[in-house]
């Protein structure tokens, strides 16, 4: 995916050290940095699903440790996305 | 259009709650749909996939969310059961009745479940006071 992305002046220059560092852009493109740094943060291959108690005719989705309760409000903004 | 097995119906936030224990209001919804699901309940066709939706959306579950063959066994496992929820859907278009009365977006889905609560002879199982203080007679509040 083509995209901008408005940098604040000291990530920008973090990147441009970090790709001077790796070797310059054709090594360390700011893209494959900010890739990589994406993935390292927001991805988690090894995440598994929320519990369920499994009983036909009453599923109860255990609540995920560290997420904040859901409220109305954060239902009705998910499903408007 | 009325189905008596079917005296209440849930609107998404409600069948939501009922099933996931990290909603706020998941004690109240539970024991309330685990109360009323002897004499017949059911949910529309969009929340059935609303459930989903939500089930596999990270804002809402995060790194544990499902993918869609987890969400779609957990909202059909909730339907199952000995005293098995209906899944209803509306074969007429929105009634410009109901619809007129609308004047936000957000309003246009939870009328379009009232509408489907009224055609199937259902009151729509709600936490929602404004919704419930405008449709009265085709709602019912869960709190």
């Amino acid at each position: 995916m083509k995209t901008t992305l408005d940098l604040p002046p000291d990530v920008a220059r973090t990147l441009r050290l970090e790709s001077a560092r790796r070797g310059g852009r054709r090594i360390a493109s700011l893209s494959k940095l900010v890739s990589d740094a994406v993935r390292e943060v927001y991805s988690t291959p090894g995440a598994k699903p929320a519990k369920v108690d499994w009983v036909d005719g009453r599923v109860v989705v255990k609540k995920v440790s560290g997420q904040p309760e859901v409220r109305t409000s954060d239902v009705q903004t998910a499903l408007d996305d | 259009m009325t189905d008596k097995s079917v005296p209440f119906i849930l609107d998404n936030d409600v069948f939501f709650a009922a099933i996931y224990e990290g909603h706020y209001a998941h004690p109240t919804a539970r024991s309330w749909l685990d109360e009323v699901k002897p004499a017949g309940w059911g949910i529309a066709m969009e929340t059935h996939l609303a459930a989903m939706r939500l089930l596999m959306n990270p804002a809402i579950l995060g790194k544990s969310s499902f993918d869609g063959k987890l969400a779609h066994k957990a909202v059909t496992t909730e339907l199952g059961g000995p005293y098995p929820g209906k899944l209803l859907f509306s074969k007429l278009p929105p009634d410009p009745d109901i619809f007129s009365k609308a004047v936000g977006h957000r309003q246009v889905m939870d009328f379009w479940l009232v509408q489907i609560a009224r055609d199937h002879g259902s009151r729509l199982a709600t936490s929602d006071q404004a919704l419930h203080r405008h449709w009265p007679q085709w709602t019912l509040l869960v709190s």
